[in-house]
C-alpha cells in the first residue's frame, strides 16, 4: 500500500529542504535535498510498509549532508568562495540569511538536534538515534541551540523586522 | 509535520514555494535520467472536466475523468505498477497535445505509444478514448465540431458499446 512518491515529495518535501538548510548553507542544502529524494525514490519500494516517512528521509538527508562536507573538506578551494560564487548566481538571498547564517553557526550537536527536532518536528528518542548519545543529551543541545541562537540572533534582528515576503 | 515550539524559529519554519518547484522539476529530471521514473502524469483540461493521464516509459497507461477521483486512481497505479510516480508534464506533452486537438475538432484519431502491461488498464485507456466522444456529442464538442466528426463519433460509440457489453466488463482496475 505505497502512496505515489509524488505525495512524499509534495508532504515531505519542504520540512527536509528546512533540515538541508539548517545544516548546510546553500545551494549546498539545495543540491542535499536533490540527492535525499533522488536516493529516497530509488529506495522507496522497498521501504516497509508502516515506516516512519519523514524520519527516514530526513535520515537520508543526514547523511547526505554529512557526505557534502566531507567532499567540500577534501577541496582545495574554500568552501566560503564556492558557496559565495553559486548563491550570487542563484539570488536567493533572503532578509532571514541571518537567521540561517546563525543556525548554521552553533555547533554541530547543537545545530543538528536543533534541525531535526524543531525544524523537523522529530522526537528526541529519534534525533538521539540519529546522531547519537542519549535522549537526554539530544534534548538539552537543542535547548542549548535554542538559547545560543536567541542570544546571538534575536537581539540582532530586533530592529529590522523585516519579513520574508519580499522573496520571489 | 511541523513542530516549531519556538517562534523564532518562524522564518526558517515558513515554506519556500519558488524553491520547492524548482527542486521537484530537477528531481524529476534526474529521476528520468536515471530511469527512476516509473509512472509519470499530468492533468489536461477539457470540456469534459479535468483528465489524468499517465504514462510509462512504454506509453501512455491510463486515462481518468475526475469523477474517477484522481488520487485515487494514482494510488492504484502506485500499487499496480510502481510508486515511482511523479508529476511529469514532459512526458505526457504528445498526448495533452493530441488531446487538444481532439477537442478543439482537428483530430480524429489518437497516434500514441500505448504500454500493455495492464490489461484492463489499457482497455479503460481505449474507453476513456470513445466515452470522450460520447460526451462530446451531448456537451461542448459537437456544435464546434460541426458534422464531419458525425460519423466516426457514432461509429466509434456503437464500438464503445460493444466493448462494455463483453463479458468481464471492467475489471479490479476500473475501481483503482
Amino acid at each position: 500500500m505505497k502512496r505515489p512518491f509524488e505525495e512524499i515529495v509534495a508532504e515531505h518535501g519542504p520540512t527536509v529542504l528546512r533540515v538541508c538548510r539548517a545544516v548546510l548553507a546553500r545551494p549546498d542544502a539545495d543540491d542535499a535535498w536533490s540527492e535525499t529524494f533522488l536516493a529516497a525514490l530509488r529506495a522507496y519500494p522497498g521501504l516497509a510498509d508502516g515506516a516512519n516517512i519523514e524520519a527516514w528521509l530526513v535520515t537520508i538527508a543526514h547523511h547526505k549532508a554529512i557526505d557534502i562536507v566531507r567532499a567540500q573538506s577534501r577541496r582545495a578551494t574554500p568552501v566560503a568562495d564556492v558557496a559565495q560564487t553559486r548563491s550570487a548566481t542563484d539570488a536567493l538571498e533572503t532578509s532571514d540569511d541571518g537567521l540561517w547564517a546563525a543556525l548554521r553557526a552553533l555547533p554541530t550537536k547543537q545545530r543538528q538536534a536543533v534541525a531535526y527536532h524543531h525544524v523537523a518536528g522529530m522526537s528526541y528518542a529519534e534525533v538521539a538515534a540519529l546522531v547519537g548519545g542519549s535522549t537526554d543529551a539530544a534534548r538539552r543541545a537543542a535547548h542549548d541551540g535554542i538559547r545560543a541562537l536567541r542570544s546571538r540572533y534575536h537581539n540582532s534582528q530586533s530592529s529590522t523586522p523585516q519579513k520574508k515576503e519580499s522573496r520571489s | 509535520m511541523i513542530n516549531s515550539s519556538d517562534p523564532m524559529l518562524d522564518p526558517i519554519i515558513a515554506d519556500d514555494a519558488e524553491a520547492m518547484r524548482r527542486l521537484r522539476d530537477q528531481l524529476v529530471a534526474a529521476a528520468e535520467a536515471d530511469q527512476l521514473l516509473d509512472v509519470a502524469y499530468r492533468t489536461v483540461d477539457s470540456p469534459v472536466g479535468t483528465l489524468l493521464v499517465a504514462a510509462t516509459d512504454q506509453g501512455l497507461v491510463r486515462v481518468a475523468y475526475e469523477r474517477e477521483d484522481h488520487d485515487h486512481v494514482l494510488q492504484g497505479l502506485s500499487e499496480l505498477i510502481s510508486p515511482r510516480i511523479l508529476r511529469a508534464p514532459r512526458r505526457l506533452d504528445q498526448t495533452a497535445r493530441q488531446l487538444a486537438e481532439y477537442f478543439a475538432g482537428e483530430r480524429h484519431d489518437f497516434v500514441l505509444p500505448l504500454d500493455f502491461r495492464l490489461a484492463h488498464g489499457f482497455r479503460r485507456a481505449v474507453l476513456g478514448h470513445l466515452v470522450l466522444i460520447n460526451y462530446g456529442r451531448t456537451e461542448s464538442y459537437q456544435p464546434d465540431a460541426g458534422s464531419r466528426a458525425m460519423p466516426s463519433g457514432g461509429a466509434q460509440r456503437r464500438k464503445a458499446r460493444r466493448l462494455r457489453r463483453r463479458p468481464g466488463g471492467e475489471g479490479g482496475f476500473a475501481r483503482a
